[in-house]
This record gives C-alpha cells, structure tokens and sequence, in this order.
C-alpha cells in the first residue's frame, strides 16, 4: 500500500488501528487454524485477485517490495506494511486493505493509477478478511516447516510400515497375509465372508485377469478334475508363466505410460506415426513376463540409456515410456510438461505437473521441484538416428528388408541423376538468361530482393553467382567470346537507331572469334536482349553438335573425340564444356545447387524407405530413445508458467518433500532421478505400484485415486494392508509376480461375487471386500475373446502395430493395435479405451447403446460369430443340440443346460436357411452378445 | 459448498455397482427388466425410465435453471473477416490502399495498408445493427441476435486458436466445450448420440481433437459425422446390419434377453448387468431413431425450401432435426481444413462462402423460432478468429501474392449468438476505429465459455472434474460471465 506510506496524516490513524488489531488470532496468525474449506476459498477466489492485481509490488516475488508490504503470506499479512497492520480480522469495514481496495479515500487507492478492483473481486476480499484472512502456511517455495508438517500429517509422504499381521478367529481362512488383514475388517463388523467361487467361475475369473482370454474347454476340464489340493495354485503358477500374461498386464501399464503410436497433431505433411513405438511395447510386454523387478523396469524407462548394457540392448526400448507421449506441434516445454506428468504420476501418484504455473496449491511441491525435473528434461533430447536394438542377424526377414530397401534407394539415386542432368542441361540452354541476368542484377546480398528477382525468372541462385565469377574473371583479360557481350552491355540500345549508328553498334560486336563474329553480324541485334539470344542460340548449336559428333563416334565405335574440329568452335564449347565452367559443373556441386528440389521430390520415396523400416516385420527394430545432452543446463522457474518469464534456475534435482535436496550431478540427472523414484525409501513408488496391481484384480484400488496419492487423497480404509503389501513387494525383489501370487492365492480373492444377504446389509459397496466384485471385460478382453473363440487369433508376441479396425480384421491381439491418439477410432473410445494423452489411473466403465450396436451390427462381430460356428469342433458335433453344448462350453466354458438347448433349437429353427449368415452363426453371435460372457464372476 | 459436478471417485457415476445398491435396492432396477422383457416383442417403449439412473448419458439438472436446453454451434471455420461481416469500419474504405495511422499489430504474417470492405453495409431491425451484404438472410434476425464485436483470442495461428475456442486451452489435451456441456446435462434422447460434430468432406485443422473428450470419459466425445454423405451407414458406424432383416434381428434380441434373464435370476441384482441388458433395446431403437433423424427427405417441401439447397441446408437441417431429438451439443463445421481462411481473394471466397451458408443459417434461426424452439436453443456463429483490417502482403509459399486477402487476426473479431436466452437485437462491445483490436468491452474467448455455460445454467468455476490432482474446468482459472449479453 505505497499510498499510506506516503501519505503521512494517515500515519498516526494507523496506529489506532493497530490498537484495534488485537483481535486479530494471536500467536503464528490466522493461516494456522485455516480450514481445507477456508484454504480452498482462498486460493480460488482470494489468490487469483492478489496475484494479479497485487503481487507485481506485495509479494516475495516482487522485483521491488513496495510499502513494506507483503500480501503472500499469513505472518507478513498479519504484520501488514511499512505503516503498520492492513486488516483488521473479521472487519472488513475497518480493514485499511478493503478500504483501498474500495477506493473511497482519495489518497488510499489500490491498486493504484484507477485500476479499481472489480465490485466482485473487492467483495472476495471482504468476505476473505470477514472470515479472519486465512490463508495456507506459506505460499511461496515450501518452507521446512511445511515439508515436515506435510509428512507428519499425510499417511502417504510416511514410509510403508510393515505392521504385524492382524489376529483372526477363523483362521483356516487365511491362505495369504491379504486374507489376515481382510478378515480382520470383516470380522470386527461381524461379516463372515462369502463362500469360495466355484471352480469354473475361478478358473474362468483368473484365467481372464492374468490373461485376458477365456480359458479353453480342455481346461477347465482338467482344472475341474484335478484333486490336488494344490491344483489352484498350480493353475495360478501356469497362468503367470503363459507369455499371454505380459499381453495383458502389460497393457494396463501401457495405460499408465499413455502409450500411442503417433504423435498427435502436427502441421501438414510431418509424419505423425511414431518409427519404433512397437519396441518399447514389446519391452513392456517382455518386462512383466520375464517379471522384471519393479524398481530396475522403472530405472530402464527413466535412464536405460545411462545403463551399462552389454550386448543386448534391447532395454534401450525402455525408453519410450518418456518419449512416445503427443508432440504439441512441437512445443518443447509441452512435451517436458507431458513427460514430468508421466513420470511423477505414473510412478509415485505425485502430480507435479499442477506446480507448473505456480506451487502447487495442495501438495508440498513447488514451482522450484517442477522446474528442478524441467531441467533433466530439458538436459535430454531423442539421438539423431534412434539406436539399434541388437545386432542385425542375417534373417531372411531381414534379406528381403534390405532388399526391399535397395530397391528404393536406387529409385532415390536414379530420381537424383534425372534431376541433376535435366538442371544441368538448362544451364546449358539458357547462357544468355544468365548473362542477362549478370548484367541487370546489381544487388548481390543475400536477401528478398536477390531472391525475388531469380525467383522470377527461374534462375539458380548459386549457378548466377558462378555465372559471375566466371564473367569478371575472363572479362579480366582481352576475351574473344565475351569481349562482345561486354561492349554490348555498354551500349545505349535504342529502338529508331539510323543505320549508321546501327553499323557502328554492330562493328562493337565484332570479335575475332569468326563464328561468334558472323552469329552477330547476321542478327544485327537491336537490343542486349537479342545479343543475349544470338549466345544463346549459337551455344545450343555448338552443344548439339558436340553431342551429334560424340554420338555418332560411338555408333561406329571409334574414340569419342576431345573438341571440335573448328578452334572457333571449340573454344564456344568450352564456354559450356571446360573444367570448372558455370554449366559444367561436378555432380556434387549440380547437387548442391537443387538440394531443395532433390529433397523435395525425393521426400516420398525416402518416406518410403522410413515406412519400410517401421512397418516390414525385418527391419532391424530401434529403440525410441532418449540421450543427455552434450551440456547439461539448468531451467529457470518461468514465471506463471510462461517461458517468457524465467526467474532464478534451480539446480536439477529431486523433488524436496521425498529428499531431494542435493542437485544431480550426473548428465542430464535421469539416473538419479530414477534411483530416487525407484528406492525402497520412497514413501510413495511401492504403495502406488501395489495399488495399481491391486485395482486390476479387484475392479477398484485400496486407493481410489490411483494416480493421485497426494494431501486430498484420504487414508485408505486398508492402509495396513496397502503399506503391507507395500513393503512385501520390496523385500520380494520387487517381483510382480509374487504380488500376484499374495493376491491370488488369498481367500479373499476366490471369494464368490454372491454376498449374504448380512454382507449385503453391513458391508454395501463391498469396501470390505465381504466377496468378490463382479467385474465386465474391457475392451481388448472383449475383443480378443472374440477373436479367441471364432479360432482366428494369432497368438504370436510382439511386433509393428496394427490396424484393427478395417477389414481384412486383424487377427492380432488387441495390444497390438496401432494407437492413433490424434483420431483415436471410434470403437475405442465407445469401449473406454485408455486416453492415450494422460498417464491413465483406471478406465471408465461406461454401458452405452453404441458397445451394443457394434455387437449388432458391426462386420467384426459378424465374421466372428461365422467363425464361431464354422469351428471344426462345432461342425463335427452330430447334431443341433450338440452343437449348442459345444458352443456353450467354447463360449461360456460350461454345459448348457436342456431349458437352454430347448431355446436354442426353438432359435435355430425360427430363423431362414441363409446360407451367408446361418441360424447356428446367428445363435452364436447372441452368445458372443450375452451378459454370461460379458461379465465374469 | 455442494458442487453437484464434482466426482471426486471415477466410480460414482461410472461403476453403477454402488448406485444400484444403494439407489436401486429396492427392486427398481428389477422393475426396471421385467417392463423391458415385457415389451420387447414389439420393442416397444417405456424403456427410459429404467435406464436414466444408470447411464452416463442421463439428464442431469444444472446448478441453476438455465434458459438453454441445447446448443448449436455454427463454426466458420478458417477465420471470418469481421470488417466484412458483422464489424463495418468506414474508415477503412477513407484510407484504402493508405497505412493505418497505427502499427500493424502482430499477426501470423506481414499485413500492408488499410483494406476497405469491398461489402456494403445496412442497418438492419429495429435494433439497427449493421450486417454486410454477405448476411442478408441472417441480417432478417438481427434483433433476435446479440452480435459480439469485441472478441479477442490468444494467438493469430488456427491450430492454438481452434482449440482454445473449442476446449478453453490452446495447446494440452482438454474435454471440449460440447464434452463439457454433455458431461454437465447429459443428454434427452438416449438413442441419439449427445454431442454430435458435423463437418462435411473430412476433417477441420486440428481434426476430431476440437471435439474430443480429453480426460472426461469417451462417451462425452463428438461424435464426428461426415455430412458429405447421405446414407445412414456412412453417417453413423453400425447403424444397419447388413445380414439380417428388423424382424430376424428383434428375434435374435428376444433371445439374448431370455438368456439374460436366466443368467441374471440366478444372480443377486446388479445394476451393471441391467444396464448392458437395456443398452441393446436403446441400441436396437437407436437404429430407426437415427435413421429417421438424419432423413430430411421427411421434412415438408416448404422446410426444404426455407432451408435451401447444398451441403450447409442440408446439414443445418439435419442439425436441426437433432436437436429437436434432444441431442443437447450440435457443432456444424463450415467444411474441411479452413474454408474460411481467404489469405488471398478475399473478395470472392468470402462472397462464395457466405452465399453458401447464409440462407440455411437464418432458415435455421426462422425454423427454430416458428416451432419455439428459439428460447431455449443457443445458436452461436463464429470462427476461431477474425482477419486483419489490413491487406496481406506476399510471403512466398504462404499466399500466392495478389494482394487481396487479410491475415488472421486474434487482436479483435465477431461472434454472436441467438436464443437460448441471449438478449438479441445488441451489439456489444467494439474493435477499434479499423477493426484491429477489441478495445471496447473485449470478450476473451473465456469469457465467452462462461458466459454459454450460464446461459445453460452452470456456474462455469462450478462445472468441474477432478483429473491428475486438479479440478478442471471449461474455462480453467479465467472467464467472466458477460451479464450484457444474457436477457
């Protein structure tokens, strides 16, 4: 408040005020008893108005602190400015704050020079200074005090404890430690669990959960007839060692990795599809089958390339977790923004992409952590070329790649010769154009004016200035050929010349070089113009000749001659033809010369190549990677986010609240960065990883929030349980698959999805997990069972994407599919595929009309339900009824039961003998349409 | 502070689990399947009140009751020249071919001296707003219509610009305005998409990301409709099954629900399952509903008439037939790419555009009014910017050099909308003296979200979702509501 300062009859009134003031809480000020409701008022009605209106002069922030004042924190607030306390708690009316604001003393107006708040934004701070000023603890970078507050009260910023398993009654229940703590919450609400699944149901519900497929008939059979009384944890340990497993929970990664293979919008014409997108989905799907531990598959994505590797360097493909994310047309912070998202989010439910603009208005991260991991990623860049995976084999695969590959390469070459010679040959043509153009141009600086002017007459720039250098220098000495040019030049041409002037202009011309000499003589040009055109025209002479006279050397076998025969004439050829002669020039020059145009033209034909080397299944496979910078470098803060602002750099580093104190001092930072993402310390990377896994198997997370364990985030009701399995994961190497095996093999897990009716009462949304939640296939499930059942699916691993969508169908699993995340087709997103732009926390489960239309109606459906009920072992059943068992146990893996078969036969014969879509295929697609199939108990 | 919109939980409205054990335990959701199994020999209705609990789609009231139903909105896409539409500055026609007495403010390219208006101007109305001789049929609504002259956007680049107008940021991946607004108020008729997007030939610049749903569920995406075509099964993907006629299908339905049935009976009820069972009859009446809809040979001779003929009467019917439907988000796309985008002969696009559009809009607007459907549409028409009042000078490889088109230009432009509770018959705020910049009461592109989501009864801070740490909005942390502009 610069004005109360200088207005000093205020002064002693100021005093009164802080007199009044003492009702104002007392000790650390308002902000300390600040309510979640109070600070979430504040920072989106009370912080907006100061910081735009205020802060420029009243925050720590500010270039010059004016008055003393500092608006951006409760002490300072409190304390008011150079003059004394600004508000007085709960009375706006007296506060000298609104006072200003409100303009109604002439010599108090803020903000000054008539930029009056608004009625409503001076309302916000009434009501703000009515409810005593509150404000959080400390808004510019986190204090200590802040970060250690955070960590004391928020259950996530703490480390995993390992609590003891809790004690139940029913201990015969417990098969894992899940089912101690389980039992536990059910038990103190009096809940008893419910029964175990049948076994079709379980052999079914875990065969789609580590799978993504139904199990076979066979199967089930023999699950079913296995006594053991381990048989289901030998069913678990054949599922998990199925390479279809890391098809599945590899995908659910991908989810987390917004994994697409394009790069969203860019201009026209820039290629969008992603060259090697495939390899680092291959890495996924490789890492969960070969159960890569956790903490080392999330240092392979941050920093592979930091890795000493050895020969195999197919974990460099790791690295497009950060690469593969939208470009934004290329705007580099967007894509940082984009890769910090992932990263933080992604592995530590952290989201420090809020801190971009500002600090981040709940969670302890400042603009200073976001741009800490700005600048590693600034330090990173993708190589020129992306590197190799392996050594290049000698496949035959690959044979035909590199021939393929040649094919086109001699295209490329044979396109170049094309171009180079027709370039050359007009050079050769238009001698007098350039000489002209010698002559009229008396600009030769690079710029708009020089380009205009050879634009316009379809000169090459670079061949011009060589026409010039040529010119000057022989003109340097008496010159039989240009000798003439240059007299004309100086000539005053006009159009009613008599002829006496006309003879002495054309005696000017004479030369001793005879041929030139009669060539102008005969024209008796009128103009520089027509001088120009008889050199033209004799020079196309002379050069066909010489061309006829090569020519017909070579007919009849003799040497090709070295001039011409006449002396005149040949030295007019030389003109065109001597070494280092503005049209004769070497290959690489001519090249030089029309490199745009060869680029250009030959763009399709080197999209050609590019495309060949993502799309034919022997290109050596790359990897999208990521390297340090030659010179690592520092980002500033940018001011409310805009690069036009920087502030102070900050060290790169990790983020303050998980200890990131100490700057990076490795290249770029990634490694460190990744150790630090990737340690067991870490409160958060454990937690977040085992509430993901466990989301999967059961519909929904211990968490709810799976990409946000921050301050809003409330303690879960199975905290000792998450922080358990937390903790197991880490002493367990962090091995996935032993987190499965805790889940899968618990009681809890192979509850049936049927509650008692006591469940149902006292436990309703099934938070104690009282039985198992029925859970509805997801999209590449659903589509893959499709393509399972129908007998089509191509069960081979990896590999460049796919189209799905148009028919021929792709009998690929679904996890191949090519992602375009610009147009995402529409079946995806009718499916509640992924957004393939934000690391995904779960998908949606919408039930929409337009799932059911596509199962209607869509010819995929259709060509599968055919399949379906062309399979052999359905044709071979002896009649309709044994067909339909046999459809029920391929499709709902059980028996069909004779109501049932009664209502197929009644189907089957109410529909027309169609021989293009039969009853029995038109039966089979209701299966495929049914709810039994749909949803898994 | 109760915030109806904001789900801090994906479950709550996504997982029906929870909401039918609580909302629908006491049997409804039966009630629910067993009218359903009742009615399906026919296919009959009273479907839809069993459904709406359940689906994403239903209507849901807004925090206030807003006087706009349902949107459309008209997008010229390419960048409208305000001069020569709606904006008319006879100072540009006293120094034509002069400089402007001010610098040329920064556009995408270098811009020269003043280019008059080669449009005539009238005042229309009672209001007296002048409108070109390129809106003579839009000009006839003047006084429904509130013309704004003082919008002004970020950057003179289609792409930052098509998506700031469309989803409120111009360059990270947001839900558009039409996700928003469905997202908010769900949707009348179940068997209509709720937000559909129409551009005839293919795609704008930035392509279905002006309409899509970013973080919000798919479902609330455009759905994107190429209205070059004019058969059903290039409009709408599986709408008509190619194998089996209604009947066999209705038939192959009645068993599918059968077996439904079985497999539910032997079940505890579950919301979910219900659901999905009910989404095959919608799907199945989606198939007549759509089809009738996109059919404007249904509509009297007089309609057709009124409306015109080409691609934009054709479209701008079918949008209207949509919206009388309850589709409650209609985007109507000029064309691919950037019709509107006339670097060069301005004169003669502009006239050739106009002339395209003009009579099917203000069909649209008389048609909307004479079934009162007016007062409570929100019909809005613009582009993603407007063009310099100034000519654009060559830039080789970008126009083609003849000196007479204009530049995009964000500094200032013109918007307006019609019904749905806009007070018409205004023009509010101004460019300045040449139509470069907004200088008088400017609407930012913000203001101009907050200000459409009012009028459709939301409190634009309000309308939130809570995605990566963060509630999101429309208009993020800007925008202010124009009162003027709501009657």
């Amino acid at each position: 408040l610069r004005k109360v300062v200088r207005a000093k009859f205020i002064f002693p009134f100021l005093i009164l005020f802080g007199a009044i003031s003492i009702c104002v809480p007392k000790s650390s000020g308002a902000a300390a008893v600040a309510s979640p409701d109070q600070i979430e008022f504040f920072e989106k009605q009370v912080r907006p108005v100061l910081s735009d209106h205020c802060y420029s002069c009243h925050s720590a922030k500010a270039e010059k602190v004016k008055g003393g004042l500092l608006l951006d924190n409760p002490a300072a607030v409190l304390k008011g400015g150079d003059s004394g306390p600004v508000l007085i708690s709960g009375d706006p009316a007296h506060s000298l704050l609104i006072k200003a604001v409100r303009y109604s003393d002439p010599d108090l107006q803020m903000p000054p020079k008539n930029k009056k708040l608004s009625d409503a934004q001076i309302a916000v701070l009434e009501a703000w200074v009515k409810m005593g000023a509150p404000m959080p603890a400390a808004a510019g970078a986190p204090s200590v005090t802040r970060l250690d507050e955070a960590r004391a009260k928020h259950w996530a910023f703490q480390p995993a404890r390992k609590s003891a398993l809790p004690t139940v009654r029913n201990r015969r229940w417990i098969k894992s430690p899940v089912d101690n703590f389980i039992l536990a919450g059910l038990e103190a609400k009096q809940i008893k669990p419910a029964m175990r699944a049948d076994r079709r149901d379980l052999i079914r519900r875990v065969t789609y959960d580590l799978l993504g497929l139904p199990p076979t008939p066979r199967e089930v059979e023999a699950f079913l007839a296995d006594y053991r009384s381990d048989a289901y944890a030998r069913l678990v340990e054949r599922l998990l060692a199925s390479p279809h497993y890391g098809e599945r929970w590899g995908r659910y990664w991908l989810d987390v990795a917004r994994y697409a293979d394009s790069k969203g919008y860019l201009a026209g014409g820039e290629e969008r599809r992603f060259p090697f997108s495939h390899t680092y989905r291959d890495y996924v799907v490789r890492a969960f089958n070969e159960d890569k531990p956790y903490d080392q598959f999330l240092i392979e994505q941050i920093a592979a390339d930091k890795l000493s590797l050895g020969e195999d360097k197919r974990t460099l493909a790791a690295l497009g977790f950060l690469t593969l994310g939208r470009r934004f047309l290329n705007n580099q912070n967007d894509i940082i923004d984009d890769r910090i998202d992932v990263v933080t989010r992604g592995t530590m439910g952290l989201t420090v992409a809020c801190a971009r603009c500002h600090d981040h208005k709940f969670d302890p991260i400042s603009s200073k952590d976001y741009y800490a991991l700005h600048g590693v990623f600034s330090s990173s860049e993708e190589p020129a070329e992306e590197p190799l995976l392996g050594a290049l084999g000698n496949s035959k695969e690959y044979q035909d790649y590199l021939k393929e590959k040649e094919k086109i390469e001699k295209e490329i070459a044979d396109f170049k010769t094309k171009e180079v010679n027709e370039f050359l040959e007009k050079l050769r043509d238009r001698t007098g154009d350039y000489l002209l153009a010698v002559h009229e141009q008396t600009n030769w600086e690079e710029g708009a004016a020089f380009e205009t002017y050879v634009g316009q007459r379809k000169l090459n720039p670079a061949a011009l200035r060589r026409w010039k250098a040529d010119l000057d220098k022989r003109l340097a000495n008496p010159d039989s050929i240009f000798q003439p040019w240059a007299n004309a030049a100086k000539i005053v041409w006009s159009s009613d010349t008599n002829a006496a002037i006309a003879a002495k202009q054309l005696r000017e011309l004479t030369t001793t070089n005879v041929v030139l000499s009669d060539a102008l003589k005969s024209a008796a040009p009128k103009s520089l113009n027509e001088v120009a055109k008889v050199y033209t025209k004799l020079l196309n002479e002379v050069d066909a000749e010489w061309k006829t006279v090569r020519a017909e050397a070579v007919k009849k076998g003799k040497p090709a001659p070295a001039a011409l025969a006449s002396p005149d004439r040949e030295s007019l050829r030389l003109v065109l033809y001597a070494e280092g002669a503005p049209a004769n020039l070497t290959r690489a020059d001519a090249e030089g010369m029309i490199s745009k145009r060869l680029r250009e033209g030959s763009a399709p034909l080197r999209g050609k190549i590019e495309a060949l080397s993502w799309t034919h299944p022997g290109a050596p496979p790359r990897a999208m990677a990521l390297v340090d910078r030659a010179a690592p470098a520092n980002s500033p803060v940018f001011l409310r986010g805009n690069p036009g602002t920087p502030g102070d750099p900050v060290p790169r580093r990790f983020i303050e609240l998980l200890g990131g104190g100490s700057p990076f001092t490795n290249g770029s930072g990634r490694l460190e960065l990744a150790r630090a993402i990737a340690s067991p310390t870490n409160p958060l990377t454990a937690r977040v990883y085992v509430n993901r896994i466990w989301l999967h198997h059961f519909g929904e997370g211990l968490v709810g929030s799976a990409g946000d364990f921050g301050i809003r985030t409330e303690q879960p009701s199975q905290h000792a349980l998450l922080d358990y399995l937390a903790s197991y994961l880490v002493e367990h190497r962090w091995s996935t698959k032993d987190l499965h095996r805790a889940i899968l093999l618990s009681s809890t897990y192979q509850q049936s999805c049927e509650a008692s009716a006591q469940a149902v009462r006292l436990d309703p949304d099934n938070r104690l997990y009282s039985r198992m939640t029925r859970q509805r296939l997801d999209y590449e499930a659903f589509r893959d069972t499709m393509l399972a059942l129908s007998g089509k699916l191509d069960e081979h691993l990896g590999g460049v994407p796919v189209d799905i969508q148009s028919e021929p169908f792709s009998p690929r699993r679904s996890v191949y599919a090519f992602i375009d995340r610009q147009n995402l087709p529409g079946v995806f997103r009718t499916f509640d595929f992924a957004n393939p732009d934000v690391s995904n926390q779960g998908r949606f489960h919408t039930t929409v009309p337009q799932q059911a239309l596509f199962l209607m109606n869509s010819p995929f459906i259709t060509e599968q339900a055919r399949g379906l009920a062309d399979r052999a072992d359905v044709k071979q059943a002896a009649n309709a009824s044994e067909k339909i068992r046999t459809l029920y146990a391929l499709v709902l893996q059980r028996p069909a039961d004779p109501a049932e078969i009664a209502l197929a036969e009644k189907f089957l014969k109410s529909q027309p003998a169609d021989e293009k879509y039969t009853p029995l295929q038109r039966f089979a697609q209701v299966l495929l349409e049914s709810n039994e199939l749909m949803f898994l108990d | 502070m109760s915030m109806p919109h904001h789900r801090a939980r994906l479950s709550d409205r996504f997982l029906t689990r929870r909401d039918f054990l609580t909302r629908c335990g006491m049997g409804l959701g039966m009630i629910g399947l067993a009218n359903l199994l009742g009615t399906t020999a026919n296919g009959a209705s009273s479907l839809a009140t069993g459904i709406s609990a359940n689906s994403p789609l239903a209507p849901h009231a807004p925090h206030f009751p807003g006087k706009a139903k349902r949107v459309i909105h008209i997008f010229a896409n390419g960048g409208p020249s305000h001069v020569d539409t709606f904006d008319p500055k006879p100072s540009l026609a006293r120094l034509h071919g002069k400089p402007l007495p001010m610098d040329n403010l920064k556009t995408e390219r270098r811009t020269g001296a003043a280019f008059k208006s080669p449009f005539q101007f009238k005042k229309y109305g009672q209001s007296g707003i002048e409108v070109s001789e390129l809106f003579p049929h839009v000009a006839g609504h003047i006084d429904d219509i509130a013309v704004i002259r003082s919008m002004n956007a970020d950057v003179p680049n289609h792409e930052p610009s098509l998506l700031l107008m469309n989803c409120g940021e111009a360059r990270l991946p947001r839900p558009s305005m039409g996700s928003w607004v469905t997202y908010g108020l769900g949707t009348e008729n179940q068997n209509l998409p709720g937000f559909i997007s129409m551009c005839p030939g293919g795609y704008p610049i930035q392509e279905s990301q002006n309409w899509q749903s970013a973080f919000l569920p798919g479902i609330y995406q455009g759905t994107y409709i190429n209205t070059q075509h004019e058969q059903i099964e290039k409009l709408i993907e599986h709408i008509k099954n190619k194998n089996l006629t209604v009947a066999e299908q209705r038939q192959q339905l009645d068993l599918l629900q059968q077996l439904n049935e079985r497999h539910a009976r032997k079940r505890a009820q579950d919301a979910q399952m219900e659901s999905r069972v009910q989404s095959f009859e919608l799907a199945y009446r989606m198939q007549m509903d759509a089809t009738d809809a996109f059919d404007i040979s249904k509509e009297p001779q007089a309609i057709r008439d009124l409306y015109g003929t080409g691609t934009q009467a054709r479209q701008l019917l079918i949008a209207r037939r949509l919206l009388e439907r309850g589709v409650r988000f209609v985007q109507v796309w000029h064309g691919e790419g950037q019709p509107w985008d006339n670097h060069d002969d301005l004169e003669e696009n502009h006239r050739r555009l106009a002339k395209d559009c003009d009579q099917p809009i203000a069909a649209l607007l008389a048609d909307l009014k004479q079934r009162g459907m007016l007062k409570d549409t929100l019909v809005i028409w613009g582009g993603e910017f407007g063009r310099t009042p100034t000519v654009e000078l060559p830039t080789p490889g970008a126009n083609s050099g003849k000196i007479n088109g204009r530049d995009h230009n964000h500094h200032g432009f013109t918007m307006w909308m019609a019904g749905g509770g806009v007070r018409g018959g205004q023009a509010y705020g101004a460019t300045d003296e040449f139509g470069f910049k907004a200088v008088e009461k400017p609407v930012h592109v913000h203001d101009l979200h907050a200000t459409i989501l009012h009028l459709l009864g939301f409190d634009h801070t309000k309308l939130t979702f809570r995605h990566a740490g963060r509630d999101f909005r429309l208009t993020d942390v800007h925008g202010n509501l124009v009162k003027e502009l709501v009657a």
